[in-house]
């Protein structure tokens, strides 16, 4: 699905525009309508973040969130059982579970597989599973149709690179900068020039992600790249707005968000 | 890596045997009259008949006709026949189809000798070094960095100076698939010094032990379950270490500076009051209090230290719970005068302010690490750390001290720990002449265990047992026993036991001690927890603080609360053994720190 998707963007000579959602927070009920509206706001991918206990990865905002998920009792399982929902519903973009990977290895890996399959999941992404950890996790999302996306980074070498790309499927996810998740005010130094070579050796199409903030850099973001990730500031966004004028004012906020780095995905 | 060994220059059915005894792949039997090493077909033949076809017979020639050659191989049953003059290709092809290997001898010293080796017709090269007309022997070294490219293209059989000593690097530098070895491990041209030989076996096997576990597994745990962008940066640490282990350079600098700076050997000292206080087994103390900084975690950080600016890294960034460990990064960071930043957490701040102070004397950042809604400690610390390494990988090391984490750290951390085992180990030897019947240690994530355990791993005659903090009791919840009362998982970089819920979250833990107050342990001690080989045994707060209550007052020795917990436990066992029997506790550190701590726990 996921292939399909990007070869029909590219004869549309646009980006696709990934909207990553901390799945749970502050509830879930929150989470199942706030997918609906980015999807009709514009948003061709998104990633089901599930909470982690300990985020190694991420910033303070990714953090935060996922605490106040975990308080609201959201779990991997019933994070995957939403998306059955919103099948049910008619969304049809597609879906990558976005995850730590003790969650789903604690709960089962099988178990966990064959449900994505089942509700409707389409890919997933496991933050701490490197190239010399996939196997394990391959063995469980190929018999099950799902797309394992691999993730590559700026101290990655390019040789690496292209066999990263080669173990995965649907699309590379390239992590823009050395840190932790979290919105930034621009883009880092030679993003195009790196961005140029990623592509050249990774057989798959990348994506660009972490820190990325604004539609201007989304705009520019989006020349050099298959596909264009927000995170942090959009988590950050629908949160405190939520916090502050409520859910319908959240859902307005997160869906005007999206739809201004929509128009930015055409080349 | 793994090289064969021959042992070359044999004259006696008596050196045969020792050499074979201590595992040699390959004899040498030198044939030619004018070496100081020379065998008659006579002698040979006796040394033949004593191996009995338990070892391969090399037979060394120089000035020797093609049928003496042939004919030699066939009445000794030679595995190869290795030619050390001016043989040339014409000469190998006069031995026609002989039932042997061809080993070809090359003295390398630059480009032409290489592709000159490189193009011969042999099974394999034997690369020596220049000996003037003679025939092996001199302890010269050869050219390492040609017979390594020589070996990438050719089975390449080391010569030259290998000894004990230097094999490892040998080995690490080459890669040849043997090493010969001659005149390093003799007392005299024709005797050779069979405690030299098994030296040299054990220090090649210990090499193996740690190489085995390269791929950072043990059993199904350990790994290295980190972000992408750690990941190069784990890769590059890893063959550097290895390097390290194999750098005779490296390693004479860190025990140099093991003795004159952080003091070892630390004693073992028999507890006496304690022992008769518990009326069973002897307790005898490993006394890792009285390192400089107070705790084993020195023995690390300097390894490490050392490593980082191997790697050019100015920066050392840590995670500590009780402190020591960050105390011992920030010493080493003054030492080498590099930078330093300790990841703490703020509870762990309060219960260890006098650690927390040393660490702002001796110039490192501190760094609180808060969560909401809960208490940091050495989890969160370690996850902050994390956060930062992954921003500023190309110039900082992340110096781990616990033996959990990403591959290599779990390996590393016991290898620069092991030194505690491997002193305890021969220091019982000179005192009592044998090996304790158990070794006893704390395990939070298990450091100072797996170095006292390391020596003893493949010695079963020795039970291992660990003290894992109860807490306030497994079944309350509060407390840190993750091979006790958890599940395995996935956290900090390695696959093992942990405190967790169904559904992967990980939970709040709970210790007296900050050091122990961890939800996980490394993999190697999930690993023996699982084969069998270790014990763990949980022991609660009231333990630990009884168990260092009586060593104060029997001892007048003051330990850290974790080490108590190991205290505890001997204490424990010692009850349940004969006087004869011997226990030895790793006493980790010691307990300053913990008077606030303690008193606290006393009022309550």
């Amino acid at each position: 699905m996921l292939k399909e998707l990007f070869e029909k963007l590219s004869k549309e000579n646009r980006a696709a525009l990934v909207t990553f959602i901390s799945c749970g927070d502050p509830n879930l009920a929150f989470t199942e309508k706030l997918v609906k509206r980015v999807c009709e706001s514009g948003s061709d991918i998104v990633e089901l973040g599930v909470p982690f206990s300990d985020p190694m990865a991420d910033g303070p905002t990714i953090q935060a969130a996922s605490l106040r998920a975990l308080r609201s009792g959201t779990n991997i399982v019933s994070i995957i059982e939403m998306v059955a929902r919103l099948r049910k519903d008619g969304v049809k973009n597609p879906f990558v579970l976005f995850s730590y990977y003790n969650p789903i290895f604690v709960a089962g890996k099988e178990r966990i597989a064959k449900l994505s399959k089942e509700c409707g999941v389409n890919a997933w992404l496991v933050v701490d599973a490197p190239l010399e950890e996939s196997a394990e996790i391959l063995e469980v999302t190929k018999p099950n149709g799902l797309d394992f996306i691999p993730l590559a980074a700026p101290t990655t070498p390019l040789e690496r690179i292209a066999k990263i790309a080669a173990n995965g499927s649907g699309f590379l996810y390239y992590i823009t900068v050395s840190g932790v998740t979290g919105a930034r005010k621009a883009l880092p130094a030679h993003f195009a020039e790196r961005l140029r070579e990623v592509r050249k050796v990774s057989s798959l199409p990348v994506a660009a992600g972490f820190g990325i903030s604004t539609p201007e850099m989304a705009r520019s973001a989006a020349l050099d790249a298959d596909a264009v990730v927000v995170g942090s500031r959009f988590v950050d966004l629908a949160h405190k707005t939520y916090m502050e004028q409520g859910e319908d004012a959240a859902l307005d906020a997160a869906g005007e968000f999206i739809s201004s780095l929509a128009s930015q995905m055409q080349r | 890596m793994k090289a064969s060994v021959k042992i070359c220059g044999i004259s006696s059915a008596e050196d045969a045997l020792a050499a074979l005894g201590c595992g040699a792949e390959f004899l040498g039997l030198i044939f030619e009259p004018k070496s100081p090493r020379a065998v008659t077909p006579k002698q040979a033949e006796e040394i033949a008949k004593a191996v009995g076809g338990r070892a391969k017979l090399v037979g060394v020639f120089v000035s020797q006709t093609a049928d003496f050659i042939k004919d030699a191989a066939k009445k000794q049953n030679l595995f190869a026949v290795q030619l050390h003059g001016g043989q040339n290709a014409e000469f190998v092809k006069s031995l026609g189809a002989l039932d042997a290997e061809i080993w070809k001898v090359v003295w390398l010293e630059n480009e032409s000798d290489l592709a000159e080796a490189e193009a011969f017709e042999a099974d394999r090269i034997l690369v020596d070094s220049k000996s003037g007309g003679s025939v092996g022997g001199t302890g010269k070294r050869a050219n390492w960095e040609l017979a390594a490219r020589l070996a990438k293209k050719r089975k390449v059989i080391l010569a030259g100076g290998i000894s004990p000593e230097n094999v490892r690097e040998a080995v690490n530098a080459v890669c040849p698939c043997a090493v010969d070895v001659n005149s390093m491990v003799e007392d005299s041209p024709r005797k050779k010094n069979h405690l030299k030989i098994k030296q040299l076996f054990e220090n090649l096997k210990e090499m193996e032990n740690t190489q085995m576990k390269s791929n950072g597994k043990f059993g199904v745990y350990g790994g290295q379950y980190v972000a992408e962008t750690l990941m190069p940066a784990l890769q590059e640490l890893e063959r550097e270490f290895y390097r390290a282990m194999g750098d005779a350079d490296f390693q004479d600098e860190y025990r140099g500076i093991l003795r004159d700076y952080v003091g070892r050997e630390t004693p073992l000292y028999f507890a006496r009051r304690l022992t008769e206080h518990c009326g069973g087994a002897q307790i005898w103390l490993k006394r890792e209090d009285l390192n400089h900084t107070g705790a084993h975690k020195v023995n690390n950080t300097i390894g490490q230290a050392l490593l980082a600016r191997r790697m050019g890294k100015r920066r050392l960034i840590a995670e500590t719970g009780a402190g020591m460990h960050g105390v011992a990064t920030a010493t080493v960071a003054a030492l080498f005068g590099m930078e330093c930043e300790v990841f703490m957490g703020a509870e762990d701040i309060r219960r260890q302010a006098q650690n927390a102070a040393r660490m702002d004397m001796l110039g490192a950042k501190l760094t609180a690490v808060e969560i909401e809604n809960g208490e940091a400690t050495l989890k969160d610390a370690m996850n902050e750390a994390l956060r930062d390494w992954v921003a500023t990988v190309e110039n900082t090391f992340y110096v781990i001290g616990t033996a959990a984490g990403p591959h290599p750290y779990p390996t590393m951390v016991k290898e620069f720990q092991s030194i505690i085992g491997r002193e305890a180990k021969a220091q019982l030897m000179e005192k009592c002449g044998r090996l304790p019947d158990q070794v006893v240690a704390c395990v939070g994530g298990g450091s100072n265990a797996i170095g006292l355990y390391a020596p003893f791993i493949d010695e079963k005659g020795v039970a291992i047992y660990g003290a894992e903090a109860a807490g306030q009791g497994i079944e309350t919840g509060k407390h840190s026993a993750s091979m006790q009362g958890g599940s395995v998982g996935v956290l900090h970089g390695n696959k093992t036991y942990l405190l967790q819920d169904e559904y992967g979250q990980i939970m709040d833990t709970y210790s007296v001690s900050a050091g122990l107050d961890y939800p996980g342990v490394g993999p190697e001690h999930a690993y023996m927890k699982d084969t069998g080989r270790a014990t763990y045994v949980p022991i609660n707060d009231a333990q630990a603080v009884h168990a260092f209550r009586t060593l104060c007052r029997l001892e007048g020795i003051i330990p850290a609360l974790e080490s108590s917990h190991a205290v505890a436990l001997a204490m424990e066992n010692a009850k349940n053994l004969s006087k004869d029997k011997i226990i030895v506790v790793s006493l980790s550190g010691r307990g300053d720190k913990d008077m606030n701590s303690v008193m606290e726990y006393l009022r309550k």
